[in-house]
């Protein structure tokens, strides 16, 4: 028997009561469990109480909202996810990004919104307590200190959703349930210390997640240590929609390096502005790799993550471009923004 | 201490057994009701070993609380072949068990009982599995004599049977 921590179960069937519920002082949130119960038996969490939201018919529906945009209920499935009959054609990076979160079984019990939420991870930390009792507490276990990163001044564990880059890449919003009702973008759920990774309020949640109506082309790609089951070492997710055969609202972001997903902004930039040639794609890898700073304590070092960020992103990049010159480029490298302003031939 | 009373289904049978809020169903089916065939692997989710069946579903049992499966029905590696029984009482056991035997797919036998549940869930939804299949499906299982090769093999070998679908 482990020495799994006492906790009390409450089961609820309306998300009402959610708020109140999770108010209770050592509250918090039981989906699929997947990640928490791994982190109740190795006594890397102590909640006393949790509150289990699978019974919740409405966390559970994928429905379409008057403006027919899709509408996933955070303890939806990924098994549900990948089952859908319809909402694979249309998000199909979604899809991609769901396939690649650990094994069937683990899909069959975990949700979207499990996978939104799920606790950031460190090799210092998400090991048996007998691995960690040779160790002073870190920042995440309430500490004082990081080991992957002596001379920071917070937790930079690292975020494992393989949604959450996806859907900041598609525009996704998060339906956020507590005392009010308020709808944010997937980037603004995230703080960035690893200690305490989510912008949710003491009794908040994330009730649903809102797809755009038309989904952007997009590629995600995922690397890790063998082709199953683990968790990223580096995701990259990056889209965009074609407008007269120009990509606009170009989204390259990169997760699993630090405590929240990055948007790298200068390289969206870049393409927003300047033919995709194989030049700039590169362009836009290495300033990929220029933004984030991954530390080590994932499982495949700081130098192999930090090269798997600018070979996955030209990947993701060129794989994007040739999707959106099937859907509607006229020739061999897509215009940017200034080349169709200044009326030259794409 | 959280404690309380749950019934389910194991193998068939009612059961009902006093157990804590932390108590995860791998600890209820091998400490309490003592169906020790499914093994205790990682206790974390990791290994794929602890796989049983919630309601014909391959699931881990080591990472779930076992108050969360009130009411439901569980299959573990000691009713496979009961189960398949039901539906084909000519044989003994399940095809896939018989195969496992027949390609020498088990060595310690430590990971069988999870990979049997697995890929007998894998032949229940796709009864004609490919070998990519079935890699996938067997992809949260470690084996730690590495003798995947047989373990695909024996799997592949129930659903190239032909006859009949492995349902």
């Amino acid at each position: 028997m482990s020495s799994r921590p006492s906790f009390y179960i409450t089961r609820l069937e309306n998300w009402v009561d959610l708020p109140s519920s999770l108010g209770t002082l050592g509250a918090q949130i039981l989906a699929g469990g997947t990640d928490l119960v791994p982190n109740l038996t190795w006594e890397l969490a102590s909640p006393t109480m949790l509150v289990d939201v699978m019974g919740i018919s409405e966390l559970r529906e994928i429905t379409i909202d008057a403006e027919g945009r899709w509408v996933i209920g955070a303890a939806v499935t990924l098994s549900d996810i990948l089952h859908h009959p319809v909402l694979g054609a249309h998000y199909p990076m979604l899809v991609a990004a769901v396939h690649a979160v650990a094994t069937p079984e683990i899909r069959a019990q975990a949700t979207l919104g499990g996978n939104l939420c799920v606790d950031t991870r460190c090799r210092f930390r998400n090991q048996p307590p007998i691995w960690r009792s040779g160790l002073d507490p870190c920042f995440k276990s309430d500490g004082n200190r990081c080991y992957a990163a002596p001379k920071s001044r917070e937790c930079v564990a690292i975020l494992s959703s393989d949604t959450a880059p996806v859907l900041i890449a598609l525009g996704a919003e998060v339906a956020v349930g507590g005392p009010e009702l308020r709808w944010v973008e997937v980037e603004a759920l995230y703080s960035g210390d690893g200690h305490d990774h989510l912008t949710l309020g003491p009794q908040e949640f994330v009730r649903a997640v809102r797809l755009p109506r038309v989904s952007p082309a997009g590629v995600f790609r995922k690397w890790r240590d063998r082709a199953t089951m683990d968790f990223p070492e580096v995701d990259v997710a990056v889209a965009a929609t074609l407008d007269e055969g120009v990509p606009r609202d170009i989204r390259i972001v990169v997760s699993a390096v630090g405590p929240a997903p990055v948007r790298i902004s200068a390289a969206e930039v870049l393409l927003d502005s300047s033919p995709w040639t194989d030049a700039q794609l590169e362009r836009a890898s290495v300033m990929a790799r220029e933004a984030v700073h991954p530390y080590d304590n994932g499982q495949l070092g700081v130098i192999g993550r930090q090269l798997a960020v600018r070979s996955l992103v030209l990947d993701a990049l060129t794989a994007l471009r040739a999707a959106l010159m099937e859907t509607g480029g006229e020739q061999n490298d897509l215009g940017g923004r200034d080349s169709r302003e200044k009326g030259q031939p794409r | 201490m959280a404690g309380t009373l749950l019934q389910l289904t194991v193998n068939g049978h009612p059961q009902t057994v006093w157990i804590q809020d932390k108590t995860t169903l791998l600890e209820v089916l091998r400490d309490g009701l003592g169906f020790t065939g499914t093994k205790n692997g990682c206790a974390v989710g990791q290994c794929g070993t602890c796989t049983v069946w919630i309601d014909g579903v391959s699931r881990l049992s080591c990472i779930t609380l076992a108050r969360t499966v009130e009411g439901r029905t569980v299959t573990t590696v000691e009713g496979l072949a009961d189960w398949w029984r039901e539906r084909h009482p000519e044989d003994v056991y399940h095809p896939l068990q018989s195969a496992f035997v027949a390609e020498g797919a088990v060595q310690c036998g430590f990971c069988t009982p999870g990979m049997t549940m697995a890929g007998a869930a894998l032949l229940q939804e796709i009864p004609h599995p490919d070998r990519e299949e079935i890699r996938e499906a067997l992809g949260g299982h470690l084996c730690r004599c590495t003798g995947y090769e047989q373990i695909i093999r024996a799997v592949a070998a129930v659903g190239d049977r032909g006859k009949e679908d492995v349902r």
